[in-house]
Formats: structure tokens, sequence, C-alpha cells
């Protein structure tokens, strides 16, 4: 028997044995193309091996379209060998569980289903995940839910879902948690595109301090991936799903344990089943951000098989080939969190959003000469909406235009229907036309009692009960955010509005009426108090501004049926400005079709070509009442 | 080299469950109605049975088939249709048993696609979909691991299904296919696999 056949008979039997085989020093002792296929088929056989003893678990599918939170680590069946399914004849959801009310599914697994449900005692919303066993059946299952719920609990942070409790009723087990209204990430890369660097980065920091949280908590996540991260209306970023997490502490006694988490964002040595670590989920996270702006993944593969081999045999894509595009900075992140050695990447998620921070620090500084002096007697006060503003579109490719509407004194209105005013301000227009410059044109209009419109430019007078609508059309989609910040530093969040039905991005073409409609109705925004001036910031970007979103997300919305004058005196401090939100009378509906087309053609001259983002302030005045 | 007989995994129990006696003498009993006999293969043959199954069931399957039912029925025929199947000396039952799930499977997976019950569920795909060895393998190789399987000869099969496959103790495959000792059969196993890596690498 010649070396090699001894080797590859060694191999063998400790396959057959269940121990593993050293494969680089197996694949060194081979030279013939001959031996070299059959430690490839010894490969093959060790993994089938594996999964007849139950050893790997592979149920969650490498096809990542699979749906979220609700995503359970079925695979391989456990040692008891039990199912846990909804019995097929009997698909009639329970109507309660403990003091939950079920109010309708929001997903299913081979484990069971996530309601939306309302706690009674509390009076909240909630998710609730039930896991039904089968009678007379001890599920490992129900364990593992319950340690689950018990894991997240442990865990308190505004990035991170809340889970408030797991129990048994009457053998149907639940773990129930924040109610979270957004989308995955993974939804969002599929409906929408991938992600820009910047926004990346955004999100990358925020799940940072995510994943800080959960290790300062002694857990490892094990399955950080885009489709257990949603992102909430308003912007929140929110990790979820510890379904696969388990103690640091416990790491030792499971060091060999089964594999768990999702191939694609495994970390290589995790498919050689190392335990997870720190630094496993560092590398998930990496492949999170890769996958993000590039809808792909750096190690490729069709099968678990497929994966563990690329990673042993490190065929890695690189993200400087796939988005050479993307700042460098931005780039060494994410290829320092995809290190094979775990030793070579960020030692803890505080590291890695350090180096997040540094990057956006390095984008930022384009930011300087983009920034416009705004008028100096506002400077300071205004500076936090405009920097918010300026950070998050710095990091687009290109700022054509960036546009300051003077703070005009005169008092005069302009006359109804007057002259196009949209861009009558200064023009620093430098934008020279690009390959993916896009148009945008935008009026703001008083809607008057009689349906009339007023167009309103920067030194308008505004008073109590005025409505106002902005019109924009632009022809690309465009992620559009108006917020209003009155003179003692006030803000509002204009748009975009939950509860109307205008919602980002705004698709292309047709002229948008803002703040949007509900019930067929159109809303206006109302000016609700008086006393100096209000500036208006419109930011218009084809990219999605996450930061932006989530500053503005903390800000007070107007509210339908808020009526100016029927506000409470001790309020009015918080609702100064264009704090209301009211139905435009509809009189003006009629014929407006018409009036739309011809103001169309008339604004066409003020047309702006622009690339990247878009922006512009105004002033409005609104003196105080004597 | 390691010599210590080993079972499914690193524990090892001190007996096969179900007892010492070979598989050979408790079907042919079982057959004879010897309930007891048939309690003992039950007892050898239900987990590994079911990990087997679970592995090659699509994961919403799962949800439909009753895994359990499955293997019990296949075993009880496997047992009942004995007869008709010649336990050699060497031996082949753990691969007729293999085959008689895997054929069992495939009938319940085509079952479920057309049932009307599994339209409702969520992960019920229009095509049988991936078992989760597939999904670990790859269908290609999971295909070409097959195809060498049946190359072997009939009592090198039965080692490899009832060493890899099934996970019985050394002991037991020495019964099965008729060797003298736990190091003969895991010897014969762990060639077995090499004739099997070797038979896969051709394919390619």
């Amino acid at each position: 028997m010649s070396a090699e056949e001894k080797k590859l008979i060694e191999a063998a039997v400790r396959i057959s044995d269940g121990e593993r085989v050293d494969w680089d020093d197996l694949e060194r002792s081979v030279s013939e193309e001959e031996d070299r296929a059959v430690v490839r088929g010894l490969r093959v056989l060790e993994s089938i091996s594996e999964v007849h003893r139950g050893r790997l678990s592979t149920g969650r599918p490498i096809d990542t379209q699979a749906p979220t939170v609700m995503e359970e680590p079925s695979g391989v069946e456990g040692e008891d060998g039990n199912v846990v399914r909804f019995p097929a004849e009997n698909p009639e959801p329970p109507r309660n569980w403990g003091q939950l009310e079920l109010i309708e599914k929001i997903g299913e697994g081979s484990f069971g289903e996530v309601y939306r449900a309302r706690d009674t005692r509390l009076d909240r919303e909630v998710a609730l995940k039930l896991l039904r066993l089968r009678s007379g059946r001890v599920d490992k299952r129900a364990t593992s839910v319950i340690r689950e719920g018990r894991l997240m609990a442990k865990v308190r942070h505004p990035n991170v879902v809340s889970v408030y409790g797991a129990e048994d009723h009457e053998g149907c087990v639940g773990v129930w948690m924040e109610f979270v209204s957004g989308d995955t990430l993974e939804g969002l890369v599929r409906d929408r595109g991938t992600f820009g660097a910047r926004e990346a980065t955004l999100i990358g920091i925020e799940l940072c301090r995510a994943l800080a949280a959960v290790h300062k908590a002694g857990l490892v996540h094990r399955d950080v991936k885009a489709q257990n991260v949603m992102r909430a209306e308003g912007g929140r970023i929110l990790l979820m799903d510890f379904g696969a997490g388990w103690d640091i502490a416990e790491e030792s006694v499971r060091s060999n344990s089964s594999i768990s988490g999702t191939p694609l964002y495994m970390a290589p040595e995790t498919f050689m089943n190392k335990a997870p670590t720190v630094r496993s989920d560092i590398y998930s996270l990496g492949v999170l951000l890769y996958h993000l702006v590039t809808g792909s993944y750096p190690v490729r593969g069709d099968s678990f098989f497929g994966l563990r081999e690329a990673h042993i045999h490190h065929e890695t894509s690189l993200l400087r080939d796939e988005r050479s595009d993307l700042p460098e900075a931005f780039i060494k992140v994410v290829e320092h969190a995809l290190a094979w050695n775990p030793e070579e990447r960020f030692t803890t998620a505080g590291q890695m959003e350090q180096a997040l921070q540094a990057a956006l620090g390095v984008e930022s500084s384009v930011e300087t000469h983009l920034t416009p002096g705004p008028p100096s007697a506002t400077r300071g006060r205004r500076a936090r909406w405009l920097q918010v503003a300026a950070a998050a579109v710095a990091g687009l490719a290109v700022l054509t235009g960036w546009f300051v509407l003077r703070d005009r004194t005169g008092p005069e209105a302009p006359p109804i229907d007057s002259t196009p005013a949209t861009a009558e301000a200064t023009t620093t227009e430098a934008a020279v036309p690009a390959a993916g410059s896009y148009s945008v044109e935008a009026s703001l209009f008083r809607v008057m009692q009689d349906g009339r419109r007023e167009r309103l430019g920067s030194g308008s007078r505004l008073a109590v009960g005025d409505k106002l609508t902005l019109e924009l059309e632009a022809s690309r989609a465009l992620h559009v955010y108006v917020i209003n910040e009155d003179e003692s530093g006030h803000a509002y969040a204009l748009f975009p509005l939950p509860n109307l039905d205008l919602k980002n991005p705004l698709p292309a073409g047709p002229r948008h009426a803002l703040p949007g409609t509900r019930d067929g109705k159109s809303f206006s925004w109302e000016v609700t108090t008086s006393g100096g001036r209000e500036h208006l910031l419109i930011v218009a970007s084809p990219e999605r501004l996450v930061e932006f979103e989530a500053e503005m997300g903390a800000l007070p919305r107007p509210r339908p049926d808020q009526v100016a004058m029927a506000v409470p005196e001790e309020a009015l401090v918080h609702l100064r400005g264009l704090g209301g939100l009211s139905e435009v009378p509809t009189t003006a509906e009629t014929g407006s079709a018409g009036r739309l087309f011809e103001m169309a053609d008339h604004l066409a001259s003020t047309k702006e070509l622009v690339e990247g983002a878009w922006v512009r302030q105004i002033e409005l005045e609104n003196p105080a009442e004597d | 080299m390691d010599r210590q007989d080993r079972s499914g995994g690193n524990e090892q129990p001190p007996q096969p469950p179900g007892g010492a006696d070979s598989t050979v003498e408790l079907v042919h009993r079982a057959k004879q109605g010897d309930r007891d006999a048939l309690d003992r293969l039950f007892a050898r043959y239900m987990q590994p049975l079911h990990r087997f199954a679970s592995g090659r069931l699509p994961p919403w399957a799962r949800d439909v088939v009753d895994t359990d039912d499955l293997v019990q029925e296949t075993l009880l025929k496997t047992v009942r249709n004995v007869g008709t199947f010649k336990p050699r000396e060497s031996g082949s039952f753990h691969a007729y048993l293999r085959q008689g799930l895997k054929n069992r499977i495939r009938d319940e997976v085509k079952k479920a696609v057309r049932s009307p019950t599994a339209r409702g569920l969520e992960r019920t795909p229009r095509e049988p979909g991936a078992s989760p060895l597939e999904q670990t393998i790859g269908r290609q190789a999971l295909e070409r691991y097959e195809r060498a399987l049946e190359q072997l000869q009939e009592d090198e099969r039965e080692a490899v299904v009832a060493r890899i496959e099934l996970g019985m103790s050394y002991e037991e495959v020495a019964r099965a296919i008729g060797k003298p000792s736990s190091d003969a059969a895991r010897m014969m196993v762990s060639r077995a696999l090499v004739r099997l890596a070797k038979e896969m690498g051709h394919e390619r």
C-alpha cells in the first residue's frame, strides 16, 4: 500500500469513526490528480456522515429569499426526532394566548407561526412567535424557544428588538416581543436594489452597537443576516431573532456542537465546526454590509458543502472587484471584518463601529465645502438640520446643487400664481448635466379657502390657519424629506408622514402633492402658531437617507384633525409652525388637472438638472400676531 | 490507530439499542410473531431511520408528512417482506431497509406536493425542493454518491449504509456483513469509503 493510499484509508477510518479529518494535511500529502479526486470524494462522504449523525444542522436554506424572523434552524432532527408543526388539518389559528389577543398572522416557518397580537393587560401591540407542540410529546424545541426568549430578554438596546417574555400556555409555547413595523434589509435589497456605501455604513454603525449590547450580555448572536435586521418605519435599525444565539460561557462545553446559522453568512471557522464567537458575528456583519452594497455574497456556493469548499480554498470575491466605485475607507472596513483568519478581524463590535465612524468621517469632510453658508444671523440655530442633511447626502456620489433660498425681507407675498418661484433664489448652479442626472421641479403653495392656490417663495408671509402643500415632480424616483424648523429651533417632520398614503420613494413621472392623501382626501400642512420665521428644508435623494430618517423619526409630526385654535395653551410651544395637518378644500380639485398641466409647461424652464441629492431651504415669514 | 469500537458517535452505549442479538436474527423472530423481537428492532432502528428520513425530506415536507409514521411503516413492511429478500451470509438488510425508506419518502413527497392540504403552507414549493442532505452537499454530489453506492459490492454497500447512514455499531456491521470482528468491519467500511470516493471522483 502506498503512503498516499494509507493516508486515504486513515482519513476514511476517521470519517467512519466520526472523528475530524485534518484535510489540510491530507491535501498536502497527495500529489496525483486521481488521489486529489478521492480526497474531494471523502470530503463529501464526511458531510454525508455528519448529516446522518445529526451533527450538521442544514435546514437553513442557502436561498436567502426565505422569510425572516420566522426562520428556525430546522434541519436534521434532534435525538428525540420530534417535529414541531401545526397539524395541516387544523389551519384555524388560536384566538388568544395567555393575555395576548391574536390579531393577524405575519409569518410562519416549520416551527410554527408569528402573529401580530395585542397584550390586553398592557394594551400594547406585540409580535408573538408561537410554537405548537404535538400532544403528549416533549419537544426539545419548546425548551429552545423558551431559552431563546430568556436570552433575548437579557438584552435591552434601541437597536435590538425587545423581548417581553416567553411562556408555555396549555402546550403552546410562545415568545412575545416588540412589534416592529417596517422592512427587513433583505426585503429592501430585493425590492429596491442595493444600498450606497454611506447608508450601509450608517446601518453598520447601528448594528455594531446592537452587537456590542448582545456581546456585553454574554451572548453570541450566531445569525446576523439581512433577513434578521429590520428597518422600522422612521428609520430605526433593529437586530432580531436570537433563534441561534447561545451563551458565550457555554462555548467550551459546546465547542464541538452542531453548526447553525445561515451558511452564506457563516464565518469560515464555523464551517470547520469551531464554536461561533464574537468574531464570527463580526464576520457575518461584514457579509451583511457586503450584501447591502452588492446584493451578492463574498463567498458563494450552491450548497453547504460547496460553501465550505470555497471557504477552505479562500475563494472570496473581493468587494473592491464588485464595487470599485465605493469609498476605499468603507471597502477596508468590510474587508477587515471579512478576514479569513478570525484573529485578523476586529476584536469587538465597538472596534468595528469606530472604523465605520472613521470611514464616515473621511466622507464627511466633503461636507465642509458642500455645506452652504446660511444667513449669518441664523447660522448657529439652523446648523443642526443643515448638518444632518449635509451629512446625509455627503456620501452620495455627487452633490451638484445646494441652494439656500435667501431670506427675503420683503413683507409681500408673491401674487397668486405668479411666475415660477421654485428656484428664484440665488442659483449657485454649477450643475453640469451628466449621465445619471435627473430633473426636479418643486413648488410650494398656500391653499386658499376657495381651493385656489398661491405660490410661495422665500420671504412669503404666513398666517395661522394657512394650509400649505408642496408639489414635486422628478424624472426619477426620489426619497423626499421635508422638515420645518421654527425660529426657536423646534422642528417637525412634515414628510413622509406614516398615516398618509404617499410614501417614499416617490415614483418618477407624475407630480406629487405633499404631504399626501388618505382615503382619497388630499391633506396639507396647517400653520398652527405664529412667531418669527419658518424654515422649510426639503431634501430629495435618489438613495434612501437612513440616518436622516432616523433623525427625523425623533421629531414630532403634525396630526390630522389637529385644529390650531383648539390646541390647549400649554401645548402651543410644541405645536408652533406647521404643526397641523388638514384636509385641502376640494373645490380646487375640479379643473386642477388642466392647471397642473399648464403649470408644468410653464415651469419647464426652471426644471433643474440634478445629480446626487437635491436640497432646498426656504424661509417663510410667520410674524407674531399683535 | 485507535482501535476502539464506536457506535453512532463518540458516546458508546455498552450494547446496541434493542440488545445484542443480530438484526437478521431479530427480523426472523419478528416475522414469526415474536413481539419482543419486533420491539427490539424498533428500538434499534427508529432513531437512525428517523435521522435518515429527516436528511432526505425537504424541510417543508416535514410539516405534512409524519416522519415517525413513515419510518414505522417502512420498518414493519420490511420485516413483513423479509421472506422475499434473501439474507445471505453477507447480508444486505440495511441496504434493503434504506431502499424501502427511500422509495417511501419519494412517494410521500410526490403525494405531499399534490396534496391540497399542503397548498396553504408557506414553505410548500411547486417542486419537491431540496432536502437537508441536498442542501449540505448539493444535488449533483448526492446523485454522484447514490450512483457510486450502486457500483460497490453488496457487502461494501451494506457496510457503508449500516455504518455511515444508519450509525450502527461496528459489531452490528460485522454481523450484518458476516465479518469476524468489529475491527474487520471497521476496515471494511473504511475501504468501502475510499472505493466510493474513487467512484465519485471518476464521475467528475
